[in-house]
């Protein structure tokens, strides 16, 4: 053994014996603080999430449903793990008569800098998100507000009997201070019963008690919410006692809490669809035939297993991951069939070649598919179904700002995403579906689409606006401009400490709540 | 024995080159020795522990690991050699170039390019050229090559400075041989071993970055098997199916520790001061 190589060995030994003796203070030790005596009075909830905002900016993409999750921001009404819609900022909404709702806002409402969230303050939040955020314009382009008096809003809808205060719902809609600047902790304004102490981009938001919070005051005076972007790690981290609740648990991690009585798995039952979004712009995918090979080469079924750990159903069509639209689930691509989708390709002109890929004048016929997250897995499946009827397949995966990156510059085939099919149908669809939908990502164009679709948004019966929306759910399949897999699972780990946690199946959105402790965890 | 015993062949050097001998062997024959093809799903048979059928069980997709595991060392290896090929010419060239202009522009200019690419963090290096050109092996070598040469050079000029003092190089200048003569004949051959004893030792390295790139998502990319994506593909399962982790981690450590072994050998064989101790 060399000089070199004993030195090495000697550094490794002093370096574990650093390490063991170090000495870490008992409250900068996350664990223990998660874990801990639970008799102190300054309780700290620990969240550990996939992804936190970039932003603190509500209008800014996905910023406002991490403000709503930590509960520092809220909407007018909210919606309950029964799926019934509860006023939360508003007291109450009337509907006037087909085209008119009257909100009444809750008394005594403030900002967290004290200013009064009156009619005037709700509007100017409300347009501003119209404004500035797409995502949640599908809920908002259709409304317009009129302040009545100091406490009740009209609500003036292009279309009849819209469903508003489920509209108002949503987390693109949350209110905030318009005139604050959302830039840092100590300008941004909302309203939730915690407020911002502390935010590190991409890394951790702190909250502690809004004082002056209008509702019950919640139990536990200081939350963190941090991101731990890899599965695994969220998971032991659940395991580990580290964490009070974990999102976006990875199924392939259900094995290691079997049995662990420290930690509960929530798998509440969500409505959204794991979706392969295909760009139209791109030459290939233009013709009909080519997008409906890629939807019949799939086999659902093992799809689920491959990817999803059996945890999911098998899904054909986008809106039949609502529980509501379930009977549409194999509308369409009822069964894998790749014998039907090699003759979709031969028919427009994609012709297998002796090494077995399939072109045409020339060009082989190939698809990029972009995935992130934990959908490495998904993508590696998909890539094995479409090689199997002769399409060179690539699977480029990597962070979501790719995606977006790509989005931006067109230069992207397909890419996955889950998006929530609970709401309002017509909203849901035309976002999705319309040419101007916000996630209507491939630029897809369809006259019947859109004729379905106008129809559905001045259809004021229930049943007939239901029929419309199976009917344009159906057509989307058949066009497969995207091509829906399954509902994305959605697990969350739940230390046995935490009381007063609720299944919600938008859970991404509900996780603190003012009722929630920490007891004691049971034994192991 | 008696070899061994004068130190001709150090036990270390012998020693690495048949660990990396089997390695190869079995890495060159995977076409033929791998039992079934790594690309082949069958989602009825994931996740079986190892048994007659899978000697190294089968991973989430139901492929065998150890046919993966093959195939997929001709990935790390390959990949690792033309970058360690590259990162060398390269680096070569550069530190016999500045060796020989020493205290011109030329070495100015040199140096001050490896001052800054040493500074430079590797990793977000890698992530920069991925984000920029994407992920996949081409754009993770040339990260890797744009760095690694860096080593070598520094090691040929500080070599060539030295040997540019003895008689010998002083005599063939004054015999009327040219630049390009003197590097190529005199210094480029001396230069040689200690160049090449790093290079055994970087190529270790080399193996373990390209492996935790491609465990990060930055090399290759699916379905194609890597033994350092396979760790990162394995892990979900880590729990749930330890075996899928063996095959890769037992070659990435058994190559690593090849290469150490040639490379101290190599050292003990070349440098006169270890040899005299031999």
């Amino acid at each position: 053994m060399t000089f070199h190589t004993r030195s090495l060995i000697l550094l490794l030994l002093a370096t574990i014996l650093v390490a063991g003796c170090g000495n870490n203070a008992p409250a900068e030790h996350p664990q223990e603080a998660a874990s801990g005596n639970v008799q102190q009075q300054e309780q700290e909830l620990i969240i550990a999430g996939q992804e936190i905002a970039a932003s603190l900016d509500p209008v800014q993409p996905l910023t406002s449903s991490y403000l709503r999750l930590a509960g520092a921001a809220e909407a007018l009404f909210q919606v309950n793990s029964d799926g019934q819609i509860e006023p939360s900022l508003a007291e109450g909404a009337e509907e006037i008569d087909a085209n008119t709702w009257e909100i009444k806002l809750r008394p005594g409402v403030q900002f967290w800098s004290g200013a009064s969230v009156d009619a005037a303050a709700v509007i100017a939040s409300l347009e501003r998100s119209k404004a500035q955020d797409l995502q949640a314009q599908p809920f908002l382009s259709d409304l317009t507000f009129t302040a009545l008096d100091e406490l009740t809003i009209q609500v003036k809808t292009a279309g009849e009997h819209l469903p508003v205060p489920l509209n108002l719902s949503y987390y693109q809609t949350v209110i905030h201070n318009a005139e604050a600047s959302h830039d840092t902790v100590e300008t941004m304004d909302m309203t939730g019963m915690y407020r911002v102490v502390e935010f590190v981009p991409k890394q951790r938001l702190v909250l502690e008690i809004n004082e002056n919070y209008w509702g019950d005051a919640p139990t536990i005076s200081r939350v963190v919410y941090e991101e731990i972007s890899d599965g695994q790690t969220r998971a032991l981290s659940a395991l580990s006692g580290r964490t009070h609740v974990a999102l976006n648990i990875p199924v392939t991690s259900l094995p290691e809490f079997t049995g662990s009585d420290a930690v509960d798995i929530v798998a509440a039952p969500v409505a959204n669809s794991q979706t392969i979004y295909l760009n139209l712009n791109q030459p290939q995918l233009q013709d009909v035939r080519v997008r409906q090979a890629l939807s019949w080469a799939i086999d659902r079924e093992e799809l689920v297993l491959l990817a999803a750990e059996g945890q999911s159903v098998p899904i054909s069509t986008w809106l039949s991951s609502n529980p509501d639209y379930a009977e549409a689930r194999d509308a369409v691509y009822d069964r894998v069939n790749q014998e039907r989708a090699g003759q979709l390709l031969d028919e427009a002109g994609w012709l297998a070649g002796d090494d077995g890929l399939r072109a045409k004048d020339g060009k082989v016929l190939s698809i990029r598919l972009m995935t992130w997250g934990g959908d490495k897995a998904l993508g590696e499946a998909l890539q094995n179904y479409w090689s199997q009827i002769g399409i060179q397949a690539q699977v480029q995966h990597g962070d979501y700002s790719l995606i977006e990156t790509a989005r931006e510059s067109g230069d992207w085939d397909a890419s996955i995403e889950a998006w929530n099919t609970f709401g309002d149908t017509y909203t849901l669809l035309a976002g999705q579906y319309s040419p101007e939908g916000s996630a209507n990502y491939g630029s897809y164009e369809d006259e019947q689409t859109v004729a379905l679709l106008e129809e559905m948004r001045t259809e004021t019966d229930a049943e007939a606006k239901r029929e419309l929306a199976l009917q344009v759910n159906t057509r989307v399949a058949e066009q497969a401009p995207v091509i829906a897999l399954f509902p994305r699972p959605h697990l969350t780990a739940v230390s046995s400490q935490l009381e007063g946690f609720k299944e919600h199946f938008r859970q991404f959105e509900n996780v603190v709540k003012a009722d929630l402790s920490l007891g004691t965890a049971r034994a192991n | 024995m008696n070899r061994l015993r004068n130190g001709r062949y150090p036990l270390s050097l012998t020693a690495g080159l048949v660990i990396l001998g089997l390695i190869a062997l079995l890495v060159a024959g995977a076409p033929l020795l791998a039992p079934h093809d790594p690309l082949e799903q069958k989602a009825a048979e994931r996740l079986e522990k190892p048994s007659a059928s899978h000697l190294l069980g089968t991973d989430r997709f139901g492929r065998d690991v150890l046919s993966r595991t093959l195939h997929g060392g001709s990935m790390t290896l390959g990949a690792s050699v033309l970058a360690l090929a590259s990162a060398l010419a390269i680096g070569l060239l550069a530190g016999l170039v500045a060796g020989m202009f020493h205290r011109t522009w030329v070495d100015v200019v040199l140096m001050r390019i490896i001052d800054t690419l040493m500074a430079f963090p590797f990793m977000v290096l890698a992530i920069v050229i991925a984000a920029l050109f994407g992920t996949g092996f081409i754009h993770l070598l040339i990260a890797i090559v744009s760095v690694w040469w860096v080593a070598f050079a520094r090691l040929t000029r500080s070599v060539v400075l030295q040997l540019k003092s003895e008689t010998s190089i002083a005599a063939a200048q004054v015999l009327g041989a040219g630049t390009t003569v003197i590097l190529m004949r005199e210094l480029l051959p001396r230069a040689m071993s200690p160049v090449l004893i790093l290079a055994t030792f970087e190529l270790g390295s080399l193996i373990l970055t390209l492996s935790a790139l491609s465990f990060l998502g930055l090399g290759a990319q699916p379905p194609s098997p890597e033994w350092g994506s396979m760790l990162a593909d394995g892990r979900d399962h880590f729990l749930q199916a330890p075996h899928i982790l063996l095959g890769p981690t037992l070659f990435i450590v058994m190559t690593v520790l090849a290469f150490n072994l040639i490379g101290e050998g190599l050292r003990d064989r070349l440098d006169p001061y270890e040899r005299a101790k031999l």
